[in-house]
């Protein structure tokens, strides 16, 4: 059933998300086009075309950061809207539980995040590669060699230490989203202004996070002495693991409770 | 076939009338084969529970009869239906006595406004 | 075999001070189709929202052809929201496809026939549909389920007597002596035909629980009257 709703939600959220993907990529070429056209270092004499090259960089970069904004925005929006409207009559009596649901979600909002990402790191390459496609195909060989002769270095420490790096980062990703989905579920529990109070429930939960990791950092900060350097990286990776994994697991207990008994669709 | 219910008598009672009434007219020819219980009930707009009770009812008087396997007939017996054309009429001329009781005439004169009474007539010359 | 389609046991569901449902109890056997009448603010909505799953209740129980309420009553309880609830987006094709994924019991045959029907195009997108139409498509997905129990909330709310005699000829028509529906309706005088029983709701709780021959029959009235009568304001 979760590979079901996965597949679905997956589906929704591509409809929008594949668009400005596109338009991203789209506006990439063209920049790198114009700024191939574009002469350089005789600014002042061609004006128009120097003022449009900068417009259309200019919407560029606008555009690789709208995207990933929207990545996040879409899932927030997705989750209120298929459970939480009226779409939420047909969601919520499906017969799948309410984490496959939350889930199926989740699942989605984080692979469009990375993906957006990806995308973002590819239209930069690209038109780096359309400004002066020799040079800089050398200069993206010469990165990924680096990149492979680095893996092949990599010792079990450094390895170890990535590893944890990236779990971290995917871990942030997951938190991120289900405190957003915490507090929706929170704030559409109630009759009235339930964007309103959604968004105070976020805010209550962002300072009481932020008060939370204060005290750690001063715990961790007053222990400090007792920790060999050597492994102090992966203590603190270790240990922010645990503390993401905590957190997400008390947003998701919060969104699963609030959806499971406190659901109130209008 | 034509069906008109109120409200304020149970449906099963109506649809016995209105059957009557379609098999003695002739809309509904003997020995004709009737068409499903939820068929009748989706044209009649009713609940097929109703139709079902209304036909087993019919079945017990004996204007239906049903084969097991090929579904339900009307009755070819026309004494059968002799006696519920005589039944139905009958149950017509007790309500109009009645009603004209109700306006101030007893049968007697009735009948003689009956007699006398052109307009019936009038579509027939 | 039991013959009973749903069991309510001293239902009771509380918001705050406010009560909206009140010890209800109830017995509801298969092959029925039974309408649930009451005013506005009676528990009708509030008792639906228990049945499939959206509500829990303050205490008390329902069981639905012998399993609770959870993802086993989910698969064989069929609901028709009030209100249009399917993804605008898709297309009728892919509302069926949805639907045949997610519910065994779910007959695409005959949601093709009844669309056909209707001549409504299959690769049209939802949104597009006429607000009748929509809600037709929404009942036919209902209906097309081999359900146990259907829950119609206020199913002819807001069409036009054509679309009206449309939804009570699908109802009928996928009626099965194995599965019960029940009509939640403030369209008393269109709906009473095609009825078995009615239960009469207030306050939270059944005040009358009888068939609509009796009514008929031992009052003489239609339900429609009987229902001004005794909610009258």
């Amino acid at each position: 059933m979760l590979g079901k709703l996965f597949k679905y939600e997956f589906k929704a959220t591509g409809r929008i998300m594949l668009p400005i993907y596109i338009a991203t990529l789209v506006i990439c070429i063209i920049s790198s086009v114009f700024f191939n056209f574009a002469p350089s270092g005789e600014w002042d004499e061609h004006k128009l075309l120097t003022f449009t090259t900068l417009i259309i960089f200019a919407l560029f970069i606008f555009m690789v950061a709208a995207a990933i904004v929207l990545s996040y925005i879409i899932s927030i929006l997705r989750f209120k809207k298929n459970l939480f409207d009226s779409e939420g009559y047909l969601m919520n009596t499906l017969p799948v539980t309410t984490g496959q649901n939350i889930g199926a979600k989740l699942l989605t909002s984080v692979i469009y995040q990375i993906f957006t990402l990806i995308v973002a790191i590819l239209a930069f390459m690209i038109f780096t590669i359309g400004i002066d496609p020799a040079e800089n195909i050398n200069m993206l060989g010469e990165l990924y060699n680096l990149f492979v002769s680095l893996i092949n270095h990599m010792t079990g420490e450094i390895f170890l230490f990535t590893a944890e790096f990236i779990i971290l980062c995917i871990l942030s990703l997951v938190l991120l989203n289900i405190e957003f989905y915490a507090a929706i579920s929170i704030g559409h529990s109630s009759n009235s202004s339930r964007v309103l109070k959604s968004v105070a429930a976020y805010i209550v939960f962002y300072v009481i996070q932020n008060i939370i990791d204060s005290i750690l950092l001063i715990i961790c900060g007053l222990n400090i002495d007792t920790v060999d350097t050597n492994s102090f990286p992966y203590l603190l990776f270790t240990g922010l693991i645990i503390i993401e994994v905590i957190y997400i697991l008390i947003y998701y207990f919060i969104t699963n409770y609030f959806m499971k008994k406190k659901l109130n669709l209008q | 076939m034509i069906w008109n219910f109120d409200n304020d008598r149970p449906i099963y009672t109506q649809i016995i009338e209105h059957m009557k009434f379609f098999i003695i007219s002739g809309e509904l020819k003997p020995g004709s084969k009737l068409a499903s219980v939820r068929d009748l009930a989706s044209e009649a707009g009713v609940n097929p529970n109703t139709m079902q009770r209304a036909l087993a009812e019919l079945e017990r008087t004996e204007l239906v009869y049903s084969n097991r396997t090929s579904g339900r007939f009307i009755t070819e017996n026309e004494d059968i239906i002799k006696m519920t054309k005589t039944e139905v009429a009958e149950k017509n001329i007790q309500l109009f006595l009645d009603n004209m009781k109700k306006i101030g005439y007893d049968k007697n004169e009735t009948l003689s406004l009956l007699k006398n009474y052109k307009k019936g007539d009038e579509n027939n010359e | 075999m039991s013959d009973v389609i749903l069991q309510c046991t001293n239902l009771c569901k509380s918001y705050g001070k406010k009560q909206a449902l009140n010890n209800l109890n109830l017995s509801l056997t298969k092959g029925k189709i039974i309408g649930l009448l009451g005013p506005n603010g009676s528990g009708k909505t509030t008792f639906i929202k228990i049945l499939n799953g959206l509500l829990t209740p303050t205490s008390g129980e329902a069981v639905i052809d012998g399993k609770n309420i959870g993802i086993e009553s989910k698969k064989i309880v069929s609901y028709l929201p009030d209100c249009v609830s399917l993804p605008e987006w898709m297309k009728i094709n892919e509302l069926i496809n949805f639907y045949k994924n997610f519910y065994e019991d779910f007959n695409s045959e005959k949601a093709y026939i009844m669309l056909e029907n209707l001549k409504i195009d299959l690769d049209d997108k939802f949104k597009t549909l006429s607000k009748g139409n929509k809600e037709k498509v929404q009942l036919i997905l209902v209906m097309s389920r081999e359900a146990k129990l259907y829950l119609l909330d206020e199913p002819m709310g807001g069409v036009d007597p054509a679309t009206r005699d449309y939804i009570l000829n699908t109802i009928i028509s996928n009626y099965s002596e194995n599965s019960t529906v029940i009509i939640s309706t403030h369209l008393i005088a269109d709906v009473e035909k095609i009825l078995d029983e009615v239960l009469f709701i207030n306050n939270g709780e059944i005040v009358i629980q009888d068939t609509v021959d009796n009514i008929r029959d031992n009052q003489g009235k239609s339900i429609d009257t009987l229902f001004r009568e005794v909610f009258r304001c």
